[in-house]
């Protein structure tokens, strides 16, 4: 199972989408989360404020710093390489997520989701991580 | 080289109308019918929001646009997002062209079988005097009226160039 004791890093530009994560998550059990706008903002907060994040769930479409370019800031860095990092998509192309997988994203959601779907994606996710 | 004109047949149409189906059923639990596709017109009704996204690939170049009245989309933002509100605040109107970018994406994964390769797009919102506006534009399209059970509203396609 997965660590509902940690902060949770919500990406997206559309304020409805991160209120669905959040929603979604905190049914699943997350009760701690930091929501921003874009791939820019996220890097920021999560500069500022590192303490307990301990996922980062990221949309793909952003203006600004897009979601595939913040996972390969992310894991260019030092300090938060290790976090994992679901993307969010409208789009199921294989293309992109071979790019997504290429760049190190440990998960991909295709929206629309349920919370069936994203609680099955973070088993996946820790499972991977945690053999 | 000239483009190919753009065409609107059932291949390209019925992706997104599967698309708005699906959208609703998993993101906002709501059972929703199609109605048959018509030439564009104005709907006879009170439409408060629209998302909209452009379409543009070698074979096609045009607009996608969701209207929905106050009631239909209020109902469907406590869908997704469990909360009841009595308007439509600035703060929920990014809504609109969620559901639109989704059923973009239902869509263009099905078009991609067929070859539609459509360049990246960010959905909008209309408000307004906006809507009006697109929906008095006289180009070539179709309206697909769609059923709830908080009533109707509509998906529309329209062919540019
Ligand atoms: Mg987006």
């Amino acid at each position: 199972m997965f660590d509902t004791g940690i902060k949770v890093l919500v990406v997206d530009d559309m304020a409805t989408m991160r209120k669905i994560v959040i929603k979604s998550l905190r049914e699943l059990g997350f009760e701690e989360f930091m929501e921003v706008a874009d791939g820019g903002l996220a890097w920021d907060r999560l500069k500022e404020s590192p303490e307990n994040v301990g996922l980062i769930i990221c949309d793909w479409n952003m203006p600004n710093v897009t979601g595939i370019e913040f996972l390969k800031k992310i894991r260019a860095s030092q300090d938060f390489n290790q976090l994992p990092f679901i993307l969010l998509t409208a789009e199921s192309e294989v293309s992109q997520v071979k790019e997504a997988l290429e760049a190190g994203v440990d998960n991909y959601i295709v929206k629309p989701f349920t919370v069936e779907i994203l609680k099955r994606k973070l088993q996946d996710t820790y499972k991977k991580i945690n053999p | 080289m000239n483009r190919p004109k753009s065409i609107i047949d059932n291949i390209f149409l019925t992706p997104f109308l599967c698309g708005v189906v699906d959208v609703f059923a998993v993101q906002a639990k709501v059972t929703v019918t199609q109605g048959a596709p018509q030439k564009r017109h104005a709907p006879d009704l009170d439409l408060s929001i629209a998302g909209s996204l452009k379409l543009d690939c070698e074979q096609f170049s045009g607009t996608v646009n969701m209207y929905f009245s106050k009631q239909v989309f209020l109902e469907i933002y406590k869908g997704v997002s469990g909360e009841k509100l009595e308007n439509i605040e600035p703060k929920i109107e990014d809504c609109a062209s969620e559901i639109m970018s989704m059923v973009f994406g239902q869509a263009k994964t099905v078009l991609k079988i067929h070859k539609y390769e459509f360049k990246p797009t960010i959905a909008k919102v209309l408000r307004g005097d906006e809507i009006k506006e697109q929906l008095e534009k006289p180009s070539e399209g179709v309206i697909v009226p769609f059923n709830s059970e908080f009533g109707p509203f509509y998906l529309e396609i329209i062919v540019q160039g």
